[in-house]
């Protein structure tokens, strides 16, 4: 075998500054458009949710085209498209001092239209599932539609969101790889052009294949932390980390989904122990 | 737009006049009619099915009636008083503002779970009336105290029972000052336990005799010791009404009869 450890350990512990910065615009641009992705998808969510059928027909078009389309197809429409049709240009553009290639906006855009339908499918779904006890005492205690969104429905359905909406962040670091097709200097990018550099391909790619594994672990961290915080606020206890393994385990062995059955078994295990 | 609307003397807190109510082409309520006045305790009976909760929800517009009038305090729900005098229906910001002059308890309670006792009373009062906080939060722990629960004012509902969960729904909707309190079945999601404690909370508001109070419950017992006057409906219609030892003792129609003879 033709492994070189010295290059590979190398990579991993001393990366290069062109590698850091392809590793940070990889978690800058995931930030960024996850976070246009929510605001575009609570817009959306709230469209499909209105008594207005033109606002639920909007939404409903939109998320339908945008799920049905590979992100990889739209990055290419939005930045190469656009400008051979002669209809828009992405520039380079200096913002508050940072100048922002024209392809890292292209991928910005692209990245949230895209975000933003799977996010507002999640967030009409949570909403959807909460009781209609909760809008109708609302409405009962005088407040309109909306001040009971604000007010009463979102904060308690952004409970539910959090798990699948982490689950989005997670996709959404991965699929930025895809944006080294419009050139956009990120960890991928950086990552061929250092193995068409010295050849070493397998290398240099397990080490990328350690820091993606390393954010989206972190990220894991965060939002079990996130998850934790927003059952304090609802007063539901925490199931501790060895009762969540627990939960795991048995709901292995019975083949169902981990999650409904950490959800249900998780406190009852506790106690039984 | 309506016009040529007899506006109820101030002494009327609710006054239906012919409320029909359909749900998908069926008739729920049937041309009902009923005026309650300032500080009467009324007792809704009658079986399953009979149209309690329709009557009740349809006061303060949970359900939107077919027809007829519904005033609530001198004022039409779910209009909006022009100035020549005429009605314009208004279901947003004006309705919501008539509905804080109802307050409404559940069968099922509906607490906010993501907020603790104490918020669930301070929350809407400072949100919605702009009342300020500190006093919203003093007055939320003075109705706390009322129904039983300062002890309990920083939990959150799904730390508590049925029957403290419906206490602090008493309170949240009294925070509102509403004047007119609608309870529908406020315990028979309950044990027994639970419900003498609710139920005895309601028996102190009624006593304190300043709040209307429209109740539907199967508890006949309490309907004896807190109800001015009984009503009875039956298939949308309002059968039989009189003061609570007419109706529960010399019942008049044989549907009341037979009725008592089963919750009894
Ligand atoms: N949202 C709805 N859609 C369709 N039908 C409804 C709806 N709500 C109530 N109904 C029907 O209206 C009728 C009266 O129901 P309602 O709940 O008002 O009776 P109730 O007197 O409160 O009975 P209970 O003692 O069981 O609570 C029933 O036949 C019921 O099926
Ligand atoms: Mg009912």
């Amino acid at each position: 075998m033709n492994f070189d450890w010295a290059f590979f350990w190398d990579s991993l512990f001393h990366p290069s500054t062109a590698y850091l910065n392809g590793l940070l615009l990889t978690v800058v641009i995931s930030l960024v458009s996850m976070f246009l992705g929510l605001v575009l998808g609570l817009v959306l969510a709230l469209m499909r949710l209105s008594r207005n059928a033109i606002l639920r027909c909007i939404s409903a078009v939109y998320v339908w085209v945008m799920r049905g389309i590979p992100i990889l197809v739209i990055l290419v429409i939005i930045y190469l498209g656009l400008a051979a049709a002669g209809i828009y240009k992405f520039q380079d553009a200096t913002v508050l001092h940072v100048t922002i290639a024209g392809s890292i906006q292209a991928a910005l855009v692209g990245l949230t239209l895209n975000q933003a339908a799977y996010i507002s499918e999640i967030i009409r779904s949570s909403v959807s599932a909460l009781p209609d006890g909760q809008m109708e005492a609302s409405l009962a205690m005088g407040m309109t539609k909306t001040s009971a969104m604000r007010w009463i429905i979102l904060p308690q359905a952004v409970r539910s969101m959090i798990p699948p909406l982490g689950n989005q962040f997670n996709q959404l670091m991965k699929n930025t790889s895809l944006l080294s097709i419009i050139g956009v200097s990120e960890i991928f990018l950086i990552t061929q052009s250092i193995s068409s550099a010295t050849f070493r391909t397998f290398e240099i790619f397990i080490v990328t294949g350690i820091y993606y594994l390393l954010l989206t672990t972190i990220w894991t961290f965060a939002q079990n932390q996130l998850e934790a915080l927003f059952n304090r606020r609802l007063g539901i206890p925490t199931p501790s980390l060895s009762s969540r393994i627990q939960a795991q385990y048995i709901a292995l062995m019975r083949n169902i989904k981990p999650s409904a059955a950490a959800g249900k078994n998780g406190a009852s295990i506790e106690n039984t122990h | 737009m309506r016009t040529h609307i007899e506006v109820p003397d101030s002494d009327t807190v609710v006054s239906a006049k012919d409320v029909s109510l359909s749900f998908q082409g069926n008739q729920i309520l049937h041309e009902v009619s009923l005026d309650v006045h300032k500080g009467e305790v009324v007792v809704l009976l009658g079986p399953s099915g009979a149209g309690k909760t329709s009557f009740l929800r349809t006061i303060n517009l949970l359900n939107s009636y077919d027809s007829g009038e519904i005033f609530v305090d001198g004022h039409l729900m779910g209009y909006k008083k022009t100035k020549s005098g005429a009605y314009t229906p208004d279901s947003g910001k004006h309705l919501a503002e008539q509905r804080r002059n109802i307050g409404f308890v559940f069968q099922h309670f509906n607490l906010f779970p993501h907020m603790t006792a104490l918020e669930n009373v301070w929350h809407t009062p400072v949100r919605i009336l702009k009342v300020p906080k500190e006093q919203a939060v003093r007055e939320a722990g003075e109705l706390l105290a009322l129904v039983g629960l300062s002890d309990r004012k920083d939990a959150h509902p799904n730390g508590l029972s049925g029957g403290q969960q419906q206490r602090v729904a008493i309170a949240r909707a009294l925070a509102m000052h509403p004047a007119l309190m609608l309870f529908d079945e406020p315990t028979s999601a309950l044990d027994p336990e639970m419900t003498k404690e609710v139920l005895t909370v309601m028996q102190k508001l009624a006593g304190k005799g300043d709040t209307t109070m429209m109740i539907v419950t199967h508890e006949i017992e309490f309907a004896r010791k807190v109800a001015d006057r009984i009503v009875v409906m039956a298939d949308g219609r309002i059968i039989e009404q009189g003061p609570t030892e007419d109706v529960l003792d010399r019942p008049q129609e044989t549907r009341t009869k037979e009725f008592l003879t089963k919750v009894l």
